[in-house]
């Protein structure tokens, strides 16, 4: 938990696993619950009708028409397993293995995730790197039980994947890829401005996004740390966003579900900037930023 | 070795053959489509792939010329090219055509002509028309190609694809698209212009679409069909759905929806999916739902979940009794029914989330139909999986099904009719009953339209006009829009002074009108009624543990037709059924696989049914089928099709308790059969059993408003006031009670109510009844008390009513005194 480190003592490691667990447990839920992007792969005809008859015997017709219960059933026991594996997050530490394969097996389907999202947005690439610090977020609590919280290897890593994130989240807003309505409509939603306003705001945001990803890779101190601040709060606001714009009180739950754990999902865009703010500011004798 | 060389011989002639016959004369010109984004009635886009060379010209005259290039009176040169998803894409734009004309035409280029084809513009003024929609043609080419060949047998005007067209948004995929898309080009040579949506998979964003079709930039649009017969909105649901879009949709709707008969509209995204995994298009609902039913939107066709969905007419609500922002209103003229959700092949998804307010749903490959009537629009969903033993609609006979086409047959009717409102979808404002409208003005002959919901049960209901200066008049109709000179009620005072008071509304809509005669300014419209007492939602026992099962436990197949109606002559049992733990009521033989068991129920006003819940006691397996269509299949059952011989996948324990819920559009008006069979895990299994109660929750109709009004008076204190119940322990239920003109919280039943034999100049049944609205007086005969029928007033019998205070005597008579007649009075909650 936040602050709750005795080695650390900046609170790190709490606010790492924290996030890992956020991560885990919604990414899990949406599966459990909704569904996967893996689903694109299952049902791409093109890549699966070998498999299917090679192993599975089945022709594509009888397989598309009866698979959704299969994929459902897997998707959900994924599910509990991420869930299991962002508990588990809170457990981890040197030398106990058990928890670490666990963190490992959840990284695993972590990446398998964000290739799915890549493959069902016809490999924009934008897709891939915004979903860095979601997928490679256990690594990053690996890395830190193996070779500590303010270790360079685990600063360097942070810094690196919140860069990609903000990145791509920026090849969207900016237009490089087919702006999403979601985004133009978040903006709409939340903050009441007209469609052009909204696309405006948004490409202003993107170049933004893009400008602090470079200079969060830059060796100056000032540098990471203003880039690191903005990343906090606009990685905080994007991900609020989320629920906020979907609030419906027409619906079950008024939108809370899957909305709340879409933006929880999205803790690690806010929370391990915050993590490299917090080692840069206030350097341990290992840490290393510059 | 020779054999050998053959073999290759006849392989090279097989490829050369196969070269030769995709290798027409229209080799530089290929994956044609035709495209309607302007005014069907004059216009028309022909698109196409070039393959090689400069652009090609389109020919082309309303006389079939066939190839003889030269003899077609029009040309017309390509007005847009564009190299997109590795296509050269042309696009020739033909403009000034007559309405409701066939037009023939070539594409040539510098190789020569294409192959010659035609289509038909749409018609300029009201005639009956048929069009296709649906979406979602991504991953599953086999049923798509059956979908496209099911189109140019249907020989629709044109069809609307609501999204999704492929899979990933890359060159291949799009080739084979658009090499699909050619089998919907008739024999004949007849074309279908299509109409274009975007749908998430057209990940490209809104320029894969224009690219591709030469449609709009925004993917949005509005064209008329039949003049003001119907305007069919293509909206994009993966841009906001308000923004731009949203203020050019209120715009055009303001604008045109006042004179067009049906407005229709089609986007990818559904509002409200009928699939559990889907999440619920907020934005969409927001910005859409209210500006349809405000302008009178009629059919909705949404896509994306793979599966097939209809609904009841529904209005926006989050008021009470609605489910997910939408209450179904059959009375009001704006109610806009959804269908869809994209089938056109796509794999398959359960349709899992179906609502109170939905009329069917279900998961295969299919598209809508739609017939277009001045008055109405006939919806059928058709199945595309036997495209193969379809005929086909001769040329001018679109409005025609032809034979072996398969229509889905859900429980609520294989056609969806969407009534047409007299072309007077103009806008009508929300009139809340207590909440007055102030400040209404207009000049002489200006006509402001509200509309207020009305509830079961309301009584005393009073619109008023008042205040302000001018001449306004007040007209009420129930569920239409009044005119002045065609109205229920209407009130034509001098000055602003209006009132119509309506004792006993009906329930739904009441749409109110307030006209000038002169100028009027500064004036107040209220409406007030005496709100009914709402019946809550109950939860009622339709048939208990240990009812009485027909079985068969011959360890055989069943009867083919045993989940449906009708005797088998299967011995009879009640619950539980079984062997091997001693705790049957019921046993049946032993060490077979499969036992099948079946019962009926009658149901009633199953509207007013939102739950159907099955509490089972099972061992090891169970398959429950509810009017012939499997409703629940237990997890320890394998999947696919099973038999008599076909074991459950796994042992479970002694007498499995389960409770779940099913649909409840598998429920029919009347008789409802259930079927269930049950599987050992194997035939040395020591045991099985068996047993079932159903229950359904209602949400209480205007039936019981009467009853509760009753109780609210004669009785203050909490108990066993619910309908159901029997209050007084006398072995009557208190509605039973109430209708017979009793009191049930009075111990002593006065007997003379109830039905009984009496003697007068004949045998006849006497009872007294409560001449209450919202009961339904159910008359049933038998000659054995055995099997019952309703009984056919002036067939059966006749019927004699006689006040008697608040009541009623009634006295049924048989008319055909030479039989013993057996007679069952039932009173029903309407």
């Amino acid at each position: 938990m936040p602050g709750d480190s005795t080695k650390d003592g900046r609170g790190v490691p709490g606010w790492v696993r924290l996030t890992v667990f956020l991560t885990l447990f919604c990414r899990g839920w949406l599966y459990l619950r909704w569904d996967s992007p893996l689903r694109g792969i299952f049902w791409s005809e093109d890549w699966m009708t070998w498999p299917v008859d090679f192993f599975l015997h089945l022709d594509w017709d009888a397989y598309a028409s009866t698979s959704d219960a299969y994929l459902t059933f897997l998707f959900r026991a994924i599910g509990i397993l991420l869930m299991v594996a962002g508990v588990g997050a809170f457990f981890v530490r040197r030398g106990r293995t058990r928890g670490s394969d666990l963190l490992m097996v959840a990284l695993c389907f972590s990446v398998l995730h964000a290739f799915a999202a890549w493959f069902e947005k016809d490999w924009q690439i934008g897709m891939l790197l915004e979903l860095a610090l979601q997928a490679w977020c256990p690594l990053l609590l690996w890395i830190g039980i193996r070779r500590g919280f303010g270790a360079p290897a685990f600063l360097r890593t942070a810094r690196l994947l919140a860069a990609l994130t903000f990145v791509g989240h920026g090849l969207y807003a900016i237009g490089h890829h087919p702006v999403p309505g979601s985004f133009v409509t978040m903006s709409i939603r939340v903050l009441g401005m007209s469609e052009d306003a909204a696309k405006l705001f948004l490409q202003v945001a993107g170049w933004l996004d893009s400008a602090v990803a470079i200079l969060i890779l830059t060796p100056w101190r000032r540098a990471i740390l203003g880039a690191g601040i903005y990343m906090v709060a606009w990685g905080f606001v994007t991900a609020l966003a989320r629920v906020v714009s979907h609030y419906d009180p027409a619906v079950r739950f008024h939108g809370v579900d899957p909305w709340l754990f879409e933006t929880l999902v999205r803790t690690a865009h806010w929370a391990i900037p915050l993590v490299v703010v917090i080692l840069v500011f206030k350097p341990s004798t290992r840490s290393v930023a510059s | 070795m020779n054999a050998m060389i053959s073999m290759r011989h006849a392989a090279l002639v097989l490829i050369a053959g196969t070269v030769l016959s995709t290798t027409p004369a229209d080799a530089e010109t290929r994956r044609f489509r035709l495209v309607w984004a302007n005014d069907p009635t004059a216009t028309a886009t022909v698109g196409w792939e070039q393959v090689s060379g400069g652009p090609a010209v389109v020919h082309y005259d309303r006389v079939d010329h066939g190839t003889e290039v030269s003899a077609y009176a029009h040309r017309r040169e390509v007005d847009r090219e564009e190299r997109f998803r590795g296509m050269h894409n042309c696009f020739a734009r033909l403009t000034g055509l007559e309405p409701d004309t066939a037009y023939y035409f070539v594409v040539v280029d510098d190789d020569g002509p294409s192959r010659r084809f035609y289509f038909r513009t749409a018609p300029a003024v009201a005639k009956p028309f048929a069009f296709v929609a649906g979406g979602d043609s991504r991953n599953y080419r086999k049923p798509r190609r059956k979908a496209n060949r099911l189109v140019r047998k249907l020989r629709p005007l044109f069809v609307a694809f609501t999204g999704d067209m492929i899979n990933k948004d890359e060159n291949g995929e799009w080739w084979q698209w658009f090499d699909d898309w050619q089998q919907t080009i008739a024999d004949d040579g007849r074309m279908f212009p299509v109409l274009p949506h975007r749908g998430n998979h057209e990940s490209g964003g809104n320029e894969v679409i224009d690219r591709l079709f030469d449609t709009t930039p925004g993917n949005y649009y509005a064209l008329d069909f039949g003049g003001d017969l119907m305007r069919f909105y293509v909206l994009n649901s993966e841009i906001p759905a308000g923004g731009k879009q949203g203020a050019w949709l209120e715009g055009d709707l303001t604008e045109h929806a006042s004179r067009i008969r049906h407005l229709c509209v089609g986007y990818h995204k559904p509002m409200r999916p009928v699939v559990l995994a889907k999440a619920e298009g907020a934005d969409e609902y927001d910005q859409w739902a209210e500006v349809f039913h405000r302008h009178g939107v009629d059919l909705v066709f949404e896509s994306d979940s793979h599966s097939v969905k209809r609904t009841k007419p529904l209005v926006p609500s989050t008021g009470p009794g609605s489910v997910e922002g939408f209450t179904a209103a059959y009375g009001d003229p704006n109610a806009t029914v959804y269908v869809g959700e994209g089938c056109w092949g796509a794999p398959l998804r359960a349709a899992d989330d179906a609502k109170p307010w939905m009329l069917a749903s279900g998961s295969f490959n299919s598209f809508e139909l739609v017939h277009v009537y001045e008055d109405r629009m006939e919806v059928r969903t058709v199945r595309v999986d036997s495209e193969a033993g379809v005929g086909g609609n001769a040329e001018g006979d679109d409005l025609g099904l032809p034979a072996g086409l398969a229509v889905w047959e859900p429980a609520s009717g294989a056609v969806l009719t969407v009534e047409g409102d007299g072309g007077r979808s103009v806008e009508v404002a929300t009139l809340e009953e207590g909440a007055p409208q102030p400040d209404l003005s207009g000049a002489a002959g200006r006509e402001l339209l509200f509309r207020l919901r009305v509830p079961a049960g309301a009584s005393d209901l009073e619109f008023r006009l008042s205040g302000g200066e001018g001449n306004a008049d007040l007209f009420v109709n129930a569920r239409t829009l009044p005119e002045v000179d065609d109205h229920q009620f209407g009130s034509s005072q001098p000055g602003n002074d209006e009132r119509i008071a309506i004792g006993s509304p009906e329930e739904g809509a009441y749409l109110v009108m307030v006209r000038g005669t002169t100028a009027f300014s500064g004036v107040t419209l209220e409406a007030d009624c005496t709100a009914p007492v709402v019946p809550p939602a109950r939860v009622v026992i339709a048939f208990p543990r240990g009812s009485e099962w027909s079985y068969h436990d011959a360890g055989t197949a069943p009867d083919p037709k045993w989940k449906q109606p009708g005797a088998l002559g299967w011995p009879k049992g009640r619950g539980q059924l079984g062997y091997g733990d001693g705790d049957e009521e019921t046993t049946l033989q032993g060490k077979h696989l499969a036992y099948y068991f079946r019962r009926s129920v009658t149901l009633r006003d199953i509207d007013e049914i939102s739950n159907v819940e099955f509490d089972l006691l099972y061992d090891d397996g169970a398959i429950l089928h509810l009017n012939g269509v499997q409703a629940y299949r237990t997890a320890s059952m394998p999947s696919g099709p099973v038999d008599a011989r076909t074991p459950a996948d796994t042992r479970v324990g002694e007498n499995t308790r389960l409770v779940f819920s099913v649909d409840p559009a598998l429920l029919v008006e009347g008789e409802n059969v259930i079927a269930v069979q049950v599987h050992n895990q194997s035939t040395s299994s020591s045991d099985i059993s068996f047993d079932l109660a159903m229950r359904v929750t209602r949400s209480g109709g205007a039936g019981v408003a009467g009853y509760l009004r009753f109780v609210a008076e004669h009785r203050s204190a909490a108990g066993e006031t619910a309908p159901e119940q029997d209050h007084n322990g006398n072995g009557i239920p208190n509605f039973a009670e109430y209708a017979f003109g009793l009191d049930p919280f009075d111990p002593v039943t006065e007997l003379s109510h109830l039905p009984r034999l009496v003697d007068g100049e004949g045998p006849a049944i006497e009872f007294v009844r409560r001449p209450d609205p919202g009961i339904r007086w159910v008359h049933q005969v038998s000659a054995d008390r055995t099997d019952w029928r309703p009984g056919v007033e002036g067939e059966d019998f006749r019927m004699e009513v006689r006040e008697a205070g608040d009541l009623e005597r009634v006295r049924l008579i048989p008319l055909d005194e030479t039989r013993k007649t057996f007679f069952r009075v039932e009173p029903v909650e309407r």
